[in-house]
């Protein structure tokens, strides 16, 4: 058994990026093997976006990833600083920045670029998925 | 051992990479670059090129979803994602170019 | 075998007002924050992350270049760099600060080999 930290860069739908990271972590999570972490950072964290509406015939990634996250317990963070600027908050965000909404998914935590350091550190294996 | 991992079919893209290829890594064709594994392909001879040093395969997946899988060149191995996830793991780490 | 023991290597190919080059900049620097000892390298039109004068303050937008000179501050003592790329983009190799190395042929392919984490902007 061995561990991943999972960069996905790519936002749903915009590229293939986030997909494939998708069904790496699920083909590395069948095949017995652990996600140190999944860091969602850049464009990514249009993934972790609790208002997605994709198109009823069409994969519901953002969902799949909660459904993932929470079946295994997996550490899924959305880096801050990508977050802010793209408009995707937490509750704790949207409050401290007097933003009218938050749209975080469930599953997902707001984090720093230091947890993706720490994961790098960590992990055996470094696997990014980018457009 | 290096897996690098490539997923367009951007002649730069692939340029850059060649210099960093050292025999016995292996190069996986993902998402776009696929269709780099036709055989009259643009990129071709950069393929054979990268063949002298490196083992060529290609996501099977990616390869299906695009209806060429029966039809690329003999010299790239088509794999499953569980063949992608063990590969990674015979290697030392994972570049993915871009 | 973790990426614990070997440093990482990030590579950039795109342009210093690109959003690939700010990731990878934020990557570098971060990681020499965290005192990994991160390597650097310059490939295609991210050698014009060495070109003087530019300054995108009149127009709000975050200046890269001027993170290079800092690198030194980060535990990022070298930036290695296309050799081809600098000619391309008018950059005399000559006038670089002593940190700026133009890659030999092989040595991105070992630079690689000797990283942890491999990442590419």
């Amino acid at each position: 058994m061995s561990s991943f930290a999972v960069l996905i860069q790519g936002a749903p739908y915009s590229s293939q990026a986030a997909l494939s990271a998708y069904r790496f972590c699920q083909e590395a999570l069948a095949n017995g093997h652990k996600i140190e972490r999944l860091f969602f950072y850049q464009d990514g964290v249009h993934n972790a976006s609790l208002l997605c509406v994709p198109p009823q015939d069409e994969f519901h990634l953002p969902r799949a990833w909660q459904t993932l996250i929470q079946q295994h317990g997996l550490d899924a963070i959305v880096c801050i600083a990508s977050a802010l600027k793209r408009g995707v908050v937490n509750q704790g965000e949207a409050e401290r920045h007097r933003l009218p909404a938050a749209n975080l998914l469930p599953g997902f935590t707001i984090g720093g670029l230091g947890l993706w350091m720490e994961a790098m550190a960590k992990a055996d294996r470094v696997l990014d998925f980018a457009p | 051992m290096t897996l690098h991992v490539i997923n367009k079919g951007d002649p730069a893209c692939w340029q850059a990479m060649l210099p960093a290829l050292q025999r016995g890594d292996d190069l996986l064709l993902t998402e776009e670059s696929v269709y780099a594994a036709l055989p009259a392909h643009g990129l071709a001879p950069l393929l054979t090129a990268a063949q002298q040093q490196v083992t060529l395969y290609a996501l099977l997946e990616d390869l299906a979803l695009r209806g060429i899988s029966a039809k690329i060149r003999a010299d790239v191995a088509s794999i499953s994602r569980a063949d992608f996830v063990a590969l990674c793991l015979t290697h030392e780490r994972v570049v993915s170019w871009r | 075998m973790t990426g614990a023991a070997k440093p990482p290597l990030l590579i950039c190919r795109h342009g210093a007002w690109t959003m690939a080059a700010a990731t990878c900049m934020e990557l570098t620097l971060t990681a020499g924050v965290f005192e990994q000892k991160p390597v650097l390298v310059l490939l295609d039109a991210a050698v014009t992350l060495l070109l003087p004068n530019q300054n995108g303050e009149s127009s709000g937008l975050k200046t890269l270049a001027k993170q290079i000179p800092a690198l030194e501050l980060y535990g990022i003592e070298h930036v290695h760099v296309e050799a081809a790329a600098l000619i391309a983009h008018g950059i005399d190799a000559a006038a670089l600060d002593a940190g700026v190395k133009p890659l030999a042929p092989g040595a991105l392919a070992a630079l690689v080999a000797a990283a942890g984490a491999v990442l590419v902007f």
